[in-house]
């Protein structure tokens, strides 16, 4: 049986579309659930409503969870409802962003 | 009064959040389409960006109506422009820049004021997300603002007169059925009437001193109160609009 | 930035200077304004999102 903590460290491979820097370091990682029948659900933050990058993250996210033992499904949910701001960004990958010229 | 059943609210909510969803994709498209007579790089930018935002909103939207029983994919394939609930004030293609500005200005901040009546909706995923909406909105109507401040400084008359003359069909689309069942259920934090007269206010005060006043009001022939809209999609804009490529949906 | 409370606060995120102008409010993604240094002359952009609204007859005219 597959755990929340195994899905969250495998998650830790999957970037934001715009910046390398983890979903989870981003603050843009929230819920994950499994049921017994190993169906993982995974909760994101996305900050832009209009995120062309959606796609990609599901694609990611799919490909990497699906990958773990005891995983049967998983569902990505963009939370699109779900407020995001700048303080959820960590403090390293707030200075990463600012050498690369986007100001946090 | 009697106490709305269940199913009129749901779909009363259903028809109020079609008609955002459907003009958002509309004026997206307005936005998509007059990429090309931006002034300047900051205009490119912004319709694209404004664009894309506005794409979004309308999948978040048809995303939430999922909820509501509709089918996500239903909505993304409907092939018949009667089918499409977008508001009239953007049936007409703009005629020039400042025609182009007035318009959206209208529409953006028209679906602004009738997306905050559920900022205090009881399902709380709802209100959060038309929290972000208007996050989002706040930059574009910055951007309107911007010109109008360059309108105002030129001494340019046609703005105002473009504005006044697109303004009716922007109060149109506040209109309520005899109740407003949303609001007297909870659902809408104010009666449309009162969010139409503030969007009105909020207008003309834009105008500063300049206010040209209303034109006289849209026409009711053929309104559909459930559409939010009178007559049918015309086939010119259904033509732009329309999913060409069935492998592209929003999602 | 002086001028627009939305911008109050932004430093260039190279040399800190806050004599900046502002260059477009959409930068590379929709999430950003761009802005460039009066001080070390580079283009940044500027992360939105500050949680400010419209004005609405059901919220405050604008959050402090
Ligand atoms: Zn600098």
């Amino acid at each position: 049986m597959v755990t929340v903590d195994a899905v969250r460290e495998a998650l830790e491979t999957v970037e934001d579309p715009h910046v390398p820097v983890s979903l989870r370091r981003m603050g843009m990682l929230r819920d994950i659930a499994i049921d017994d029948g190993g169906v993982v659900q995974v909760q994101l933050c996305i900050p832009c409503l209009g995120c062309p990058g959606v796609t990609l993250l599901r694609e990611a996210i799919e490909q990497c969870v699906t990958a773990l033992p005891g995983v049967s499904r998983v569902v990505v949910d963009a939370g699109f409802f779900l407020p995001w701001s700048r303080d959820m960004v960590d403090a390293e990958a707030k200075a990463l962003m600012r050498t690369s010229g986007i100001q946090i | 009064m009697t106490t709305p059943d269940k199913d009129a609210l749901g779909e009363a909510l259903r028809n109020d959040l079609l008609a955002l969803a459907d003009s958002k994709l509309v004026l997206a498209n307005w936005y998509t389409t007059c990429v090309h007579n931006g002034r300047s790089l900051p205009d490119f930018a912004a319709l694209l960006g404004m664009a894309t935002a506005t794409f979004g909103h309308t999948r978040a939207l048809y995303l939430y109506l999922v909820n509501l029983g509709c089918d996500y994919d239903g909505l993304e394939r409907r092939a018949q422009p009667a089918a499409f609930c977008s508001m009239n004030l953007l049936d007409r293609p703009p005629e020039d820049w400042e025609d182009f500005i007035a318009t959206v200005y209208l529409a953006e901040l028209a679906m602004w004021t009738f997306a905050s009546g559920f900022l205090g909706h009881p399902d709380r995923p709802l209100a959060g997300l038309i929290r972000k909406i208007g996050e989002e909105s706040y930059f574009h109507l910055k951007y309107c603002q911007g010109w109008q401040s360059i309108f105002t400084e030129t001494g340019n008359r046609r703005y105002g007169a473009a504005l006044a003359a697109r303004l009716p069909a922007a109060l149109a689309w506040f209109r309520a059925q005899e109740d407003d069942l949303l609001q007297a259920a909870g659902q809408r934090d104010l009666p449309l009437s009162t969010l139409c007269q503030s969007y009105r206010a909020e207008v003309l005060n834009s105008l500063g001193g300049a206010s040209a006043g209303d034109g006289p009001p849209a026409s009711l022939d053929g309104w559909d109160p459930q559409r939010r809209r009178a007559g049918t999609m015309p086939q010119r804009l259904f033509e732009i609009i329309r999913l060409k490529d069935p492998g592209a949906v929003l999602r | 930035m002086s001028g627009d409370r939305d911008f109050a606060g932004v430093r260039c995120p190279h040399c800190a200077s806050e004599a900046l102008t502002m260059v477009s409010l959409f930068g590379s993604s929709v999430s950003e304004v761009m802005f460039r240094c009066g001080q070390c002359r580079t283009v940044f952009n500027w992360v939105k999102w500050r949680g400010t609204l419209p004005p609405t007859p059901t919220v405050p005219d604008r959050p402090s």
